[in-house]
């Protein structure tokens, strides 16, 4: 800061945008290729994820859980003994059988009918065992936490999606607009002194900030101006002998035409001297 | 346009697509190194999920009375699978730096190329030389600063051109009125002389 060539200037988000159309244009074309080339990759990745996805829980689901055997939980059929109905003729037919069997009629060795006495009464399950029990929910439990956790890595990669695609247009356009602000910092600089130079003017030309771009280039406007200033200079130099040579010589009082020119060549002179300073 | 017939036809060639390194290749570098970050995590989260899934497969697989040979062919079926999607999930990474990275070496070579052509005019400058200023190609960058340029230019071009005028008709009017010669002012009418077919060069 102090030294003679380097003003400290310093930056300040109030002047981020020097050159609008440049600085603007460069960043949002840079941040809307990226967010395409990021909206296709996620698609594909959304898709690629989704399809694992499905694959590993139809591959979960596809297992049965083994659930615990109740054997005896049916009914139970008991047969109790047969019951012969004491006012049952035993020559009469109990089955009225209206195409009746002429052979079972003439069997003499049939046996007398019967009557059977069904009962029907549940028996209580025998104990299931604990450990099945603990194996089927164990298993079920299993299946619904995979299903979980893969669902919650699919969510998790649309959440890495969104916010990498969002981080990577947020991270380009302020590394954009900061980096073209280091380029069009020294451009606005050397700008100003093209005004001054347009004007006739040859200050003195100060350094770059610190971590501004295109050091050489501003190097090279530097000995640009420094080449102009001596032309300017030698310029002073060569009017001023010429001027003192052509008084001397009264070159005003012999012709009228060099008398108008040598005014000419006086003012421009004096407009040499303001253009380069003491 | 008049000057277009004398315009330089300059066009833009593969060799000269770096011609700041320093500041074409530091953009380039940053959004590599990002987009490769990016693409990198995404990658290996789809390869976990993708991974996963192959393992719940196998899982079930182990678990089945399937023929061994059977298992073995879908297991290796499947590793090809996750090592094709890790191949995909490359080249896709590689694909999107290598846009970004053509993209900002173009956009950096349409702003480089600009600057060259001013640090050019600037190197004749320093030599006191102020030739005729050439517009820009299509397409470059940094018009605004090119145009500002040119102007400062053509006025410093026009009163060089003035100046040497306004000697020449200063020495015009002293020859025409016999000053000079042998003498003292002869001898710097001389200098002038000379001075001055040197400053006309310069704006030639």
């Amino acid at each position: 800061m102090g030294s003679p060539n380097n003003r400290g200037y310093k930056r300040s988000w109030r002047n981020l945008l020097l050159n609008t159309r440049y600085q603007l244009r460069f960043t949002l074309v840079m941040v809307g290729l990226s967010a395409v080339l990021m909206a296709v990759l996620g698609w594909w990745v959304m898709r690629a994820a989704e399809k694992a996805t499905t694959v590993a829980m139809d591959a979960v689901l596809g297992v049965q859980c083994k659930a615990p055997e109740r054997p005896g939980a049916e009914p139970t059929v008991v047969i109790d003994e047969p019951i012969v109905d004491p006012e049952a003729d035993p020559e009469a037919d109990p089955d009225p059988d209206p195409d009746p069997d002429p052979e079972a009629d003439a069997d003499p060795d049939a046996r007398p009918p019967v009557i059977v006495n069904i009962v029907e009464e549940k028996v209580p399950p025998p104990p299931v065992s604990v450990n099945a029990v603990a194996r089927y929910h164990l298993c079920k439990i299993q299946q619904v936490s995979t299903i979980e956790r893969l669902y919650r890595g699919e969510w998790r990669i649309f959440l890495v999606l969104v916010v990498s695609g969002l981080a990577l247009c947020f991270g380009l356009a302020v590394y954009g607009i900061k980096m073209t602000h280091k380029v069009a910092g020294p451009l606005h600089k050397v700008g100003l002194y093209f005004a001054k130079m347009k004007a006739n003017k040859y200050d003195t030309v100060y350094n770059l900030r610190k971590g501004d771009q295109l050091v050489d280039f501003y190097a090279h406007f530097k000995e640009a101006h420094e080449g102009m200033r001596k032309i300017e200079t030698e310029d002073v130099e060569m009017l001023r002998d010429l001027i003192a040579a052509a008084d001397a010589a009264k070159v005003g009082d012999s012709s009228p035409d060099a008398a108008k020119a040598l005014d000419e060549l006086r003012e421009i002179l004096k407009t040499k001297e303001d253009a380069i300073g003491p | 346009m008049a000057h277009s017939k004398h315009r330089h036809k300059h066009r833009r060639h593969l060799s000269n697509y770096i011609l700041d390194k320093r500041l074409q290749l530091r953009y380039v570098a940053f959004v590599t190194i990002l987009s490769a970050l990016l693409s990198g995590v995404l990658g290996y989260l789809v390869w976990q999920q993708e991974n996963s899934a192959t393992q719940n497969i196998v899982n079930t697989l182990e678990a089945s009375d399937y023929d061994a040979d059977l298992k073995n062919e879908v297991v290796a079926e499947l590793s090809g699978r996750d090592s094709n999607l890790v191949l995909v999930m490359l080249g896709a990474g590689i694909g999107m730096v290598l846009v970004l990275s053509l993209y900002l070496i173009v956009m950096t070579h349409k702003v480089a190329g600009p600057l060259y052509k001013v640090s050019k005019y600037f190197d004749e400058m320093a030599e006191g030389k102020l030739s005729e200023v050439w517009p820009l190609r299509k397409g470059d960058q940094l018009k605004d600063f090119y145009d500002k340029f040119k102007d400062m230019h053509d006025t410093l071009r026009a009163r060089h051109v003035e100046e040497v005028a306004a000697l020449g008709s200063f020495v015009e009017a002293c020859e025409a009125a016999g000053i000079g010669g042998p003498g003292e002012f002869g001898h710097k009418l001389d200098e002038v002389k000379s001075y001055r077919a040197k400053r006309r060069e310069q704006v030639a």
